[in-house]
């Protein structure tokens, strides 16, 4: 009976936790996932699933200290096996105007076009680096230690990334 | 690594804002020889330039769905797998006899009842099992309220200059409009006040009295009560129910520490709207960043909304009395009103 109530306290406390998590950093993960997936409605579902991950992990160990960093890596880790496992190119963010949680006329701005442009044509490690670093504000090091590589490495992706977004801006 | 591998670093160092001095002296000193990296990656303020494209995009973001109802959903749904897991976890335990004997003589020395339930708590450290007595407990109270207060500026044009004809070009009127906020007040009184003067007061400014404009500043109050789970007599169920407690961020001095000043193209536009703006604050209090979640359609305001989010102080988020980064989010409505255009 004991363990019962235990297992039952420990579930109270993660799903606590995950609420606090959840409200936190909910935009901020939905709107990197989206960038790397290129699709809001996956973009929904891919958040959900790391919140639950987090939930899970947090069942088994209620004090376990999840970071944001965490969090990153995950959705970082399913959106590319998303992309991989769909076989698919991210989608483009303009031919969907009609779609509720699609991009909305007042995000469609040219340089979110571009960006999407550029993230559609990036492998996925220069597309999680360049995200990592300008949308979720990590620096390289930081960065490089959700990816589980160096900081060298992050800018170097950064740069190759960078460059593709360039030569998409100047194609008009 | 060669050297345009290196120089690939120092672009991404660049581009990231990261890099020091030494670092773009020598990415300077390679584009000047290598025309290929120069053509790629371009130099310093072209890897800048591409940059604030990716700026852009992201404070252009408006995009904000809620995933808490979702998540929680999902989570109960693993609570009751869990929970028939433990079923027959439990059931297995039955088989034990010794077991079961220790069990009833535990259970027979906590002996909760509905008069006397047993109460698992989250303290923030570690479980504790409390014993309490129903009777014991304070008189029902209300729950707590949050309180979510929305600011409506209006923003009171300024009588024309004496001898002016017809429409003027605003900035040539207008002088400084970085002036210390004025008190509050409400405008019935200073609407004759600022009829009567012709002077070279800022016409944009929240506040009363003096100036030739005037804002004024209505807040609506919504109350929302929030739901607490506590015992009740009549429920034959024994709660659970984490200690749990969180303080929002909120700016020292209330809502009205905020005063946002619109820059005097916001006139020249007839500008108005509300702009709702959520600023992340670190765990000293300091506001790191403002995003405009919905835009008022003008730069001017959004602008000054974001200034005055970024300018102000507030108390940082408490989880269970810790100090921890979180972020304040706030409406301000402009509505620019034609008060002294028939003047
Ligand atoms: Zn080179």
């Amino acid at each position: 009976m004991e363990q019962v109530y235990l297992a039952a306290g420990g579930a109270a406390i993660a799903q606590a936790r995950v609420d606090t998590l959840v409200r936190e950093y909910q935009t901020k993960l939905v709107r990197y996932v989206r960038r790397m997936v290129g699709d809001a409605d996956t973009a929904l579902d891919i958040s959900q699933d790391v919140f639950l991950a987090a939930y899970r992990t947090l069942q088994a160990d209620p004090e376990r200290p999840l970071t944001a960093g965490w969090l990153y890596k995950t959705a970082t880790n399913n959106s590319i096996s998303h992309l991989r496992r769909k076989k698919i190119v991210r989608m483009l963010p303009l031919d969907r105007d009609h779609e509720t949680y699609a991009w909305r006329i007042d995000e469609r701005s040219a340089a979110s076009v571009d960006l999407q442009t550029a993230m559609n044509k990036l492998p996925s490690d220069q597309a999680s680096a360049i995200m990592l670093t300008t949308y979720a504000g990590y620096s390289s090091q930081e960065a490089a230690a959700i990816l589980g590589t160096t900081s060298d490495a992050v800018r170097q992706r950064v740069c190759r990334a960078m460059r593709t977004l360039r030569s998409v801006m100047s194609d008009h | 690594m060669t050297a345009c591998n290196q120089a690939e670093v120092l672009a991404g160092a660049i581009a990231l804002g990261e890099a020091t001095d030494a670092e773009r002296q020598t990415y300077r000193g390679h584009v000047a020889t290598c025309s290929a990296c120069l053509r790629a990656n371009g130099g310093e303020h072209e890897i800048e330039r591409t940059m604030a494209r990716v700026g852009q995009a992201r404070d252009g973001e408006t995009w904000d769905p809620d995933l808490t109802a979702l998540v929680r959903e999902k989570m109960n749904g693993r609570k009751r797998l869990l929970r028939a897991g433990l079923t027959v976890a439990g059931a297995c335990i039955a088989i034990s006899l010794a077991f079961n004997l220790a069990m009833v003589a535990g259970l027979g020395r906590i002996a909760p009842s509905f008069a006397d339930p047993l109460v698992l708590n989250y303290d923030g450290q570690r479980i504790v099992l409390e014993h309490r007595s129903t009777a014991a407990l304070p008189q029902a109270t209300a729950a707590p309220r949050m309180v979510v207060e929305h600011n409506v500026v209006t923003l009171t044009r300024q009588p024309a200059a004496v001898g002016a004809v017809g429409p003027r070009a605003p900035q040539a009127t207008i002088p400084s409009v970085q002036q210390a906020p004025r008190t509050v007040a409400s405008t019935a009184s200073t609407l004759a006040a600022a009829q009567k003067t012709f002077d070279d007061t800022p016409i944009w400014r929240r506040g009363s009295g003096g100036g030739g404009g005037s804002i004024a500043v209505t807040q609506t109050t919504t109350s929302v009560s929030q739901t607490i789970p506590r015992l009740d007599r009549q429920t034959d169920s024994i709660v659970v129910a984490p200690a749990y407690t969180i303080r929002a961020p909120e700016p020292i001095g209330g809502e009205t520490a905020l005063t946002p000043q619109p820059a005097p193209i916001a006139y020249a536009q007839n500008a108005s709207g509300t702009s709702v703006f959520e600023v992340q604050i670190d765990e000293r209090g300091v506001p790191t960043k403002c995003a405009i979640t919905k835009s008022s359609g003008f730069l001017s305001l959004d602008d000054a909304v974001c200034r005055a989010a970024m300018k102000a102080r507030y108390s940082p988020k408490l989880v269970n009395g810790r100090p921890v980064p979180g972020s304040y989010t706030d409406a301000f409505t402009f509505r620019s009103s034609g008060n002294g255009e028939g003047l």
